[in-house]
């Protein structure tokens, strides 16, 4: 039977795992976002009889990931990539992400990079979907005029 | 080069590894279901530890902090405590919970970024402006922009009270001001120094923000800059003191927090490193020296000269570490195993009899794993040092952030704590919490409503035709009565914000639930009825119903393909001019969030928003005539929603969000900024719109929130407390709310699918409850009384 619980996590981590992995890191960066889905993977497996029965889970689970990587009172590095790590893309794309907000910049990737709907993005970030909208808005502006880029770019 | 969405998604492929799943399944096990007894046998013996948890708050060794019995308090039940999370409630950290009862009525805003107390008062910085409270009578007072203070939305700061009773204030952005007892004003000089020229702009980052402050015994104000520089103000005479990279020795973060001791020396928090200045020279604390690793934001000078500085949890990069005490000669490490609540800590501060406090905020240990806090693990911890021992007590229901915004002792005793509730203050025989004022802002000048270029007049030049008659309940029915429980009901599911429309003529509600069927519900005898009316509206969970009362009908307000409902040939049709809605939509990117009923022009008003560029556009909708009119765009760039119309005051009601956990509705920088969901009234004659200030944020997930526009203002189910408030035209202020303490305890009322005025009985009806994450809706009816508050339940849910 064990077997098979874990053959249900391991199905569970292959469908979810890369949605809260690019959640968590688009909001706390690679280290800390990687760290944190482990986190709250390992608070799915431990809870598995809550968490299994779950329609949406990623959201459920992003803020585990959250509490588990606790927001700090002061500023703090690290909320996108390390430069060198990355490939090739346009040279100010890092830092422009970095500069950012955590919300606007989840609204970006999630939405814009990755193709979520915004009220998967909303869901995640636990806001309305019009607020996902006006990040979305706020965050491709500053991007766009961070690289440079018109919005057809 | 690609374009940026690929460049995104490239980028974060390349750099965002994957977390394999055995892993996980090395490092932690799949936890089983404890059998029901066990749990009882648990819970028997977490009341035992319940009862002397109490005895920490009563028997502490200083009798004039915690010197009496705690009657105002109430103590939760922990019977639900399974014995598989015991560390959830560690044997010297009962739960106690914050009394409903004992919070102040008035909306909170919880990003308090600072508190301080001093002269009898309670300082706190909110993103209000600062609120000072008497603490004998707790009178608020609220200073903002107009009072002179640099007030900047999103910006955070700190305050300081002086021993001499001066109270200063700073923003993160370089604002700082000084309190004269009636005004706030900057000091003078202070915008001639380099340091701040030129001064940061609102909205845009700041490079070198003000991180910390501390005034001396002797009255020395210092500020830390970003940029490795102190800033002294020595009565009237400024010094810049230079903090180079040898002095400070390569601190990735200087200045998170400073203290000045009773010699003067100041002492500086950074990460890594403790620096203390003594007005010449610099020494550092390091590891080295017994110092915790760690990121050091918070550092407290006691009475008796000891030096006590806590950690940022540390979480990515290890265990947290706790705090730490320096007595001038050796560091002291406390943590979990000396009897603190937990080595996390969020906030540390030190009472004037030397009693040392350390907060544990937003979702302590084990919170996680109690099955009380499934949606939104809400529980905080309260460390006390009595100069010997630790003891801890955990407190319920303090949402995230407790302590986030620090602590203050004042001169009884009583510890203040941030917290997304408003400032909860414990002493022991008490919990009580003190509570922004919401509502119209000082400052707030209705000469400062900005009027857009073009406007159409279609709003004043249109009158409404004479409306049908309204409708009566027959003689003899008892609108309170409640309806027949084995009735057909609608979807109980979440149906939308507006998903109800009264309709005045029929004196029946019009409710378009989950599975797009029309339904009414009879006010009168509180029965639905299913009308399987012909055509439908389109399916749009969140629809925006509007009675359209010149005209008896009910508009359906969607951005692309808008529906009215003939109550009388019961009948839905699309309406024909969408692509005139709301008139210059290239790219169809519109949305509608809000509509309401205009009854001086007869038109239906809705809010269209375009999506990405932030554009608000106001339209009207001529049933007669089927035709939409572009009124104009909005000013301003802040979310906000259309949620009602005053007949009282003529203005359109529009409510900014915010989402209660910290997340921001505009351009936050932060954690816990979100300011800029502005409250406004829009005059619908002018297009003249007045921000009244960020005080009435409304509480709440959106996804939660129920309104009812078709009321003669506007009324919000808020978070987290449950209320349903309503908003005062005449103050622009949204204090007044209904608590519903006689609502059942164990129903879920986050929110409802439908909120809806109800002229004839004079309530407000609320379809539906519903309950954030999992929980499914409540089948069932509700109603408010307007003018007692009292909640009568109309239809209970139907019998399993």
């Amino acid at each position: 039977m064990v077997g098979s619980v874990e053959d249900e996590f391991t199905d569970f981590v292959k469908l979810y795992e890369p949605r809260l992995r690019i959640a968590l890191m688009s909001a706390y960066g690679p280290e800390r976002g990687r760290d944190a889905t482990a986190e709250a993977l390992a608070y799915g497996w431990e809870h598995w009889d809550r968490v299994s029965g779950m329609d949406e889970p990623v959201g459920y689970l992003y803020r585990v990931g959250q509490s588990k990587s606790r927001p700090r009172l002061r500023p703090r590095p690290d909320p996108v990539p390390a430069s060198g790590t990355e490939p090739w893309v346009e040279p100010g794309l890092p830092a422009a992400l970095g500069r950012l907000s955590r919300k606007q910049r989840m609204a970006v990737v999630l939405v814009d990079g990755y193709g979520w709907t915004h009220g998967e993005a909303a869901e995640v970030m636990s806001v309305s979907e019009a607020t996902v909208r006006t990040h979305l808005g706020r965050g491709l502006r500053k991007l766009r005029a961070a690289l440079g880029v018109t919005a057809d770019a | 080069m690609p374009d940026l969405s690929t460049s995104i998604r490239e980028y974060y492929d390349a750099v965002a590894e994957p977390v394999d799943v055995s892993e996980i399944l090395k490092r932690s096990g799949h936890r089983r279901v404890v059998p029901n007894w066990a749990v009882a046998v648990a819970a028997g013996l977490a009341v035992f530890v319940l009862i002397g948890g109490f005895v920490w708050l009563i028997s502490g060794t200083d009798s004039e902090v915690i010197d009496e019995p705690m009657p105002t308090v109430v103590a939760t039940t922990t019977a639900n405590i399974p014995d598989e999370t015991p560390v959830s409630v560690p044997d010297t950290a009962p739960l106690i919970k914050v009394d409903p009862a004992l919070v102040a009525s008035s909306l909170p805003v919880d990003a308090t970024k600072a508190v301080a107390v001093g002269d009898g008062s309670l300082w706190a910085w909110t993103d209000l402006g600062i609120v000072r409270w008497n603490l004998e009578d707790r009178n608020a007072e609220l200073f903002g922009s107009a009072d002179g203070l640099p007030v900047t939305d999103g910006a955070s700061g700190g305050i300081v009270v002086a021993p001499d009773g001066t109270v200063w204030a700073f923003t993160s952005n370089q604002g700082l001001a000084r309190f004269d007892g009636t005004r706030w004003s900057e000091p003078a000089g202070y915008d001639q120094l380099d340091i701040v020229n030129p001064r940061c702009v609102d909205g845009e980052e700041c490079l070198n923000s003000i991180t910390a402050m501390a005034v001396g015994p002797d009255g020395v104000l210092s500020l830390a800059f970003r940029e490795e520089t102190l800033l002294q103000l020595d009565g009237t005479e400024w010094n810049v003191v230079p903090v180079t990279s040898a002095e400070v020795d390569g601190a990735s973060v200087w200045a998170t927090d400073m203290a000045v001791a009773a010699d003067g020396t100041l002492w500086v928090a950074s990460w890594e490193e403790l620096l203390a200045y003594d007005g010449d020279e610099w020494d550092r604390f390091t590891a080295a020296d017994g110092l915790p690793s760690g990121k050091i934001d918070s550092v407290a000078v006691a009475p008796n000269g000891d030096i006590w500085i806590k950690t940022i949890d540390p979480f990515e990069e290890g265990a947290a570490v706790g705090v730490a005490r320096f007595d001038g000669d050796l560091w002291t490490v406390f943590d979990e195993n000396d009897g603190l609540y937990e080595s996390a800590t969020a906030a540390l501060t030190v009472g004037p009899d030397g009693t040392v406090w350390v907060v544990h905020g937003g979702a302590v240990r084990g919170a996680l794993d109690d099955p009380r806090y499934d949606e939104e693990p809400a529980v905080g911890a309260v460390s006390r040092f009595d100069g010997t021992t630790w003891s801890s007590i955990t407190i319920a229901d303090v949402g995230w952030g407790f302590g986030w915004g620090g602590a203050a002792v004042d001169d009884t005793g009583t510890l203040w704590i941030t917290s997304r509730l408003g400032i909860v203050g414990l002493n022991g025989s008490e919990a009580t919490v003190l509570r922004v004022p919401g509502g119209i802002r000082p400052g707030v000048d209705p000469s400062n409503a900005v009027a857009p270029d073009v406007w159409d007049p279609i709003l004043s030049t249109t009158a409404a035709k004479a409306a049908p008659a309204a409708a009566t309940c027959p003689e003899g029915s008892d609108p309170d009565n409640p309806g027949i429980v084995d009735q057909a009901r609608p979807n109980p599911g979440y149906a939308g914000n507006q998903a109800a429309a009264f309709d005045r003529h029929t004196g029946r509600i019009v409710y378009v639930d989950a599975a797009n069927e029309t339904w009414t519900f009879d006010v009168c005898t509180n029965t639905w009825e299913q009308m399987n009316p012909i055509g439908t509206p389109e399916r749009y969970p969140g629809g925006l119903l509007v009675y359209d009362a010149d005209s008896d009908r009910v508009i359906s307000v969607r951005a692309s393909s808008s529906s009215v409902y003939d109550p009388n040939a019961n009948t839905w049709t699309r309406i024909s001019d969408r692509e005139a809605m709301p008139g210059d939509h290239p790219t169809g990117s519109w949305m509608v969030s809000g509509a309401v009923y205009d009854p001086v022009s007869g038109l239906v008003l809705a809010q269209h928003d375009q999506l990405g560029i932030q554009l608000t556009v106001l339209s009207a909708y001529d049933v007669d005539t089927d035709r939409w009119t572009r009124v104009g765009a909005l000013d301003g760039q802040a979310w906000r929603n259309l949620i009602g119309y005053s007949s009282l005051a003529d203005q359109l009601i529009f409510a900014g969000y915010g989402d209660g956990r910290g997340s921001g509705t505009g351009d936050d920088t932060g954690d816990r900024n979100y300011t800029d969901g502005l409250p406004h009234v829009v005059d619908p004659r002018t297009g003249s719109t007045l921000a009244t200030g960020p005080g009435a944020v409304i509480i709440g997930a959106y996804s939660i929130i129920s309104y009812a526009a078709d009321t003669d203002t506007a009324y919000v189910q808020t978070q987290p407390n449950e209320e349903i408030c309503w908003f005062d035209p005449e103050t622009l202020t949204w204090d007044n709310c209904f608590e519903g303490s006689d609502y059942p305890a164990d129903v879920a009322r986050q929110g409802f699918s439908a909120m809806v005025g109800d002229p004839i009985n004079n309530r407000l009806v609320l379809i539906n409850p519903h309950s954030f994450g999992q929980s499914p809706a409540v089948s069932a009816v509700w109603a408010v009384d307007f003018d007692t508050g009292q909640w009568t339940q109309l239809l209970a849910p139907p019998t399993p």
